[in-house]
């Protein structure tokens, strides 16, 4: 019964993902590990929040109260790590799958982010984490002195340790090893490195930045809090566009190699 | 794509060399391709990296592959050097089998059970 609903998960996965194949043992396998993992992480998530959270109890009795600035950031982190955890889970979980095949399969060429992630993904990448530390980092030089400079340094620190978690975790989905026997779980393979490559590079900064530019210390429609807001905007736009270019091109192909 | 059998007679390190060698010699693999690193491979497939570095050597050794350091492994372009210098050796051995007399039947199935080894 157990068994059933698994590949009718499998299917339903397959079928979401335009992948025409009919579920293998391990591809099966692989799903269910991608669920403990999600798992893994979502239990993560909550353990950490809760932290937050009675952290900033004992925080806001506190005569000089730091946690309000940072925690946009900290929910953020949260989630970020919340996803490490979990790609470590399924990794544990994924590697006895292959004990008993005989056969093992792989690409014969090397593939960087780009034909992972697909290029408008990469450029994506690229322009929020990117433009998320220029502006913080213009933002900070420009602030008038006090409140202002240092919820602009927050915001920069802020990018930086999301940009390098989402290196991180980034770096993590390139680098594992293929778990696969056959042609068919090759593809299930790209399918599911490319969504998670997806996944550690989601915009986070815009997030924060629509924090910051609402933050009630600043006064909206001043020139900060309108860069962030048009930071957010033009990110948000430019990754509508992505995601639905990338929803709409057709998958012929392995997408990593 | 590379496929390894474990349970093949044919040595895990000749799977590679030949299957990459194939598809360099057909073109699917085109000239400049980086393949992926000794380690990686070896992960993917579940290998030891000696297993899949021996194949690389041999790959090397017959001009299918440049290593380039710390660049990577590339597919070079003597592609149809290899299959000249195939064409070279097929010539000298047809020539040392009319020296030795042998007929074109018994030849041929020299060649098939060396290919098959």
């Amino acid at each position: 019964m157990r068994g059933d609903a698994a590949l009718r998960r499998a299917r339903n996965w397959l079928r979401d993902h335009r992948l025409d194949i009919e579920p293998t043992p391990l591809v099966v396998g692989r799903l269910e590990a991608r669920r403990r993992g999600v798992r893994a992480e979502v239990v993560t998530d909550l353990v950490c929040m809760a932290g937050l959270i009675a952290w900033g109890a004992v925080d806001s009795r506190s005569e000089q109260p730091v946690l309000d600035k940072i925690s946009p950031i900290g929910w953020i982190v949260i989630v970020t790590v919340g996803m490490l955890v979990g790609f470590w889970w399924q990794r544990r979980v994924e590697r006895p799958l292959l004990a008993g095949c005989t056969t093992r399969a792989a690409h014969p060429t090397a593939a960087g982010p780009q034909r992972v992630l697909g290029r408008g993904h990469l450029r994506l990448a690229v322009a929020v984490y990117g433009g998320g530390l220029l502006l913080g980092t213009v933002l900070t030089i420009v602030a008038p002195p006090g409140t202002t400079r240092a919820l602009a340094m927050v915001f920069l620190v802020g990018v930086a340790v999301l940009a390098l978690l989402s290196a991180l975790a980034l770096a993590t989905t390139l680098r594992r090893p293929s778990l696969a026997e056959d042609p068919e779980s090759l593809l299930v393979d790209d399918a599911l490195r490319t969504e998670d490559a997806r996944r550690a590079t989601v915009p986070y900064p815009l997030v924060i930045a629509v924090f910051f530019g609402l933050d009630p210390n600043l006064t909206l429609g001043s020139p900060i809090t309108l860069a962030l807001l048009a930071y957010t905007v033009a990110g948000a736009v430019y990754w509508y566009l992505v995601d639905r270019a990338a929803h709409r091109a057709p998958r012929t192909e392995p997408v990593s190699r | 794509m590379i496929t390894i059998d474990t349970a093949s007679a044919v040595p895990p390190y000749e799977q590679v060399r030949s299957q990459l060698a194939g598809q360099i010699n057909d073109g699917k693999l085109a000239v400049g391709t980086r393949l992926p690193t000794v380690r990686r491979l070896a992960a993917d497939l579940g290998l030891a990296a000696n297993t899949v570095a021996r194949a690389y050597r041999e790959l090397e050794d017959a001009g299918l592959v440049d290593t380039r350091g710390r660049a990577g492994t590339f597919v070079s372009a003597t592609g149809d050097t290899s299959r000249a210098a195939a064409a070279q050796a097929a010539s000298e051995y047809a020539a040392k089998v009319h020296a030795l007399g042998l007929g074109r039947t018994e030849a041929l199935r020299i060649v098939t059970a060396a290919l098959g080894t």
